[in-house]
């Protein structure tokens, strides 16, 4: 995959302020990850960050307030495309389990499940899947789950700033390196 | 970073003053889109238009009461570009360098974005100030935020859950009961405490881990008023299977409420 990812917050969230990193990652479960295994959610398109991000914030006021976009430009050497049926079939999922209710859940949903086995390897760095913010406004959309820990040396993830320059870059230099750099 | 469309027109023009609605003085012409609010009109507001501007006979005056704290904490709310333009129409042709600088520091880190000009320059400081919002709009189109400044942030989510501390700076069930519309005695329930201890202690250093939960949830009022807030606890929510935040926060999965509110602020695709 090498292309330009999107993600957008509140606009508030950074007026008074800026955040400290866009590549922090919490361990808190998603949708494709279970507590404690790490990764990064953003959306392939502007449009599909928007829908997700609304369907956030539906029904209140945050719905339409100013946001802010950021970018992250990728280059990633191997991932999984769960738009493929192959890749569905060799890893035992369905379509419906692609969109599964998992926040409520006691265990990990199987999806869940394939995102913590390449959080534990190193080499299958991402997960592309189908957006359900946009599925239910029947407009496709795909989100892509990027595993911090699994990138290859010569996988990069670059968080872009005004003129196009990386404020940010994944995988992060090692100590030695930075010592070296100074 | 896009915030919003680029000025392409006029901003609209919100005249104030302290006290009273002001009038709409001849330096500011008929050609703008203007609004007059009074000081009080300021107090209701949320934010700031993209031009604000101030008539007054000097610094001296805007420091007295409350006019420029309201102002000045609009204007952090407001996306930028927005200016504030001052406009000084006593009979003093200068102004004391502190006591600006009084002025400014209320605008703490967006004292940039805030104007002086005499009246007998206002037209020129006006068409200076838009032109500045203009060139700040191009400028703020294809970018991304300033990574700086985590200090920053921190304070303002600190600010957005202050109201759940107490004195001792740790949480308080008693206030965040409150905040959340539950008894201390449901609050104590959902933590394993008794009504009787939590009356007692509401800030016990025993608690403050069972409290978490509850704070992350509240600081999505740093995005939203607390009515909205408080609206939104209690509608059914697609996220949690079609649950409302409050009941399952009532039904021991206050966490998983918390890590939805904490997607939303970071704009996690969920």
């Amino acid at each position: 995959m090498h292309r330009t990812l999107t993600r957008i917050v509140p606009h508030l969230d950074f007026i008074e302020s800026a955040a400290p990193s866009f590549l922090y990652t919490s361990g808190r479960p998603n949708r494709c990850n279970p507590a404690g295994a790490s990764c990064l959610y953003f959306s392939e398109t502007e449009g599909t960050a928007l829908q997700e991000y609304r369907s956030g914030w539906k029904g209140t006021l945050g719905e339409d307030q100013p946001k802010l976009i950021y970018r992250a430009r990728v280059r990633l050497a191997a991932i999984i495309d769960l738009a493929r049926r192959d890749a569905l079939v060799a890893l035992g999922l369905t379509a419906e389990q692609l969109s599964e209710s998992w926040r409520l859940r006691p265990t990990p949903t199987r999806l869940q499940l394939v995102g913590f086995a390449i959080s534990r390897q190193r080499g299958i760095s991402a997960l592309r899947y189908p957006s359900i913010a946009t599925d239910r406004s029947r407009k496709p959309g795909w989100n892509v789950a990027m595993f911090p820990e699994s990138l290859r040396a010569t996988d990069r993830v670059e968080i872009l700033g005004r003129s196009g320059e990386a404020l940010e870059v994944l995988p992060r230099a090692s100590r030695a390196e930075r010592d070296a750099a100074l | 970073m896009s915030t919003s469309a680029p000025a392409t027109g006029y901003p609209h023009v919100l005249l104030t003053a302290p006290g009273e609605k002001p009038t709409l003085p001849r330096w500011l012409g008929k050609s703008f889109d203007t609004e007059v609010a009074g000081s009080r009109q300021i107090g209701r507001r949320r934010s700031l238009p993209e031009l604000t501007v101030v008539r007054s006979t000097g610094p001296e005056a805007l420091l007295r009461g409350g006019f420029l704290d309201r102002l000045a904490s609009r204007l952090l709310r407001t996306p930028a570009p927005a200016k504030v333009l001052f406009v000084f129409e006593g009979r003093s042709r200068s102004a004391e360098p502190e006591l600006l600088k009084q002025v400014l520091l209320r605008f703490r880190d967006r004292s940039d974005d805030v104007e002086f000009a005499r009246v007998s320059e206002a037209t020129f400081a006006l068409h200076e100030a838009i032109a500045k919002i203009w060139a700040g709009g191009a400028e703020s189109q294809p970018t991304a935020p300033d990574p700086g400044a985590p200090l920053a942030r921190l304070t303002r989510e600190l600010a957005a859950t202050a109201d759940l501390r107490a004195p001792s700076g740790r949480l308080s069930a008693e206030r965040i009961a409150a905040v959340f519309g539950l008894s201390i005695a449901e609050l104590g329930a959902l933590i394993g405490r008794s009504r009787q201890s939590l009356s007692k202690t509401k800030d016990s250093a025993s608690i403050q881990r069972d409290l978490q939960p509850f704070e992350r949830i509240a600081q999505l009022r740093a995005v939203l008023s607390s009515s909205d807030f408080r609206a939104w606890l209690n509608r059914p929510n697609e996220h949690l299977d079609g649950q409302a935040p409050l009941d399952l926060v009532r039904g021991g999965h206050a966490a998983a409420v918390a890590d939805l509110v904490d997607d939303m602020i970071s704009g996690s695709p969920t």
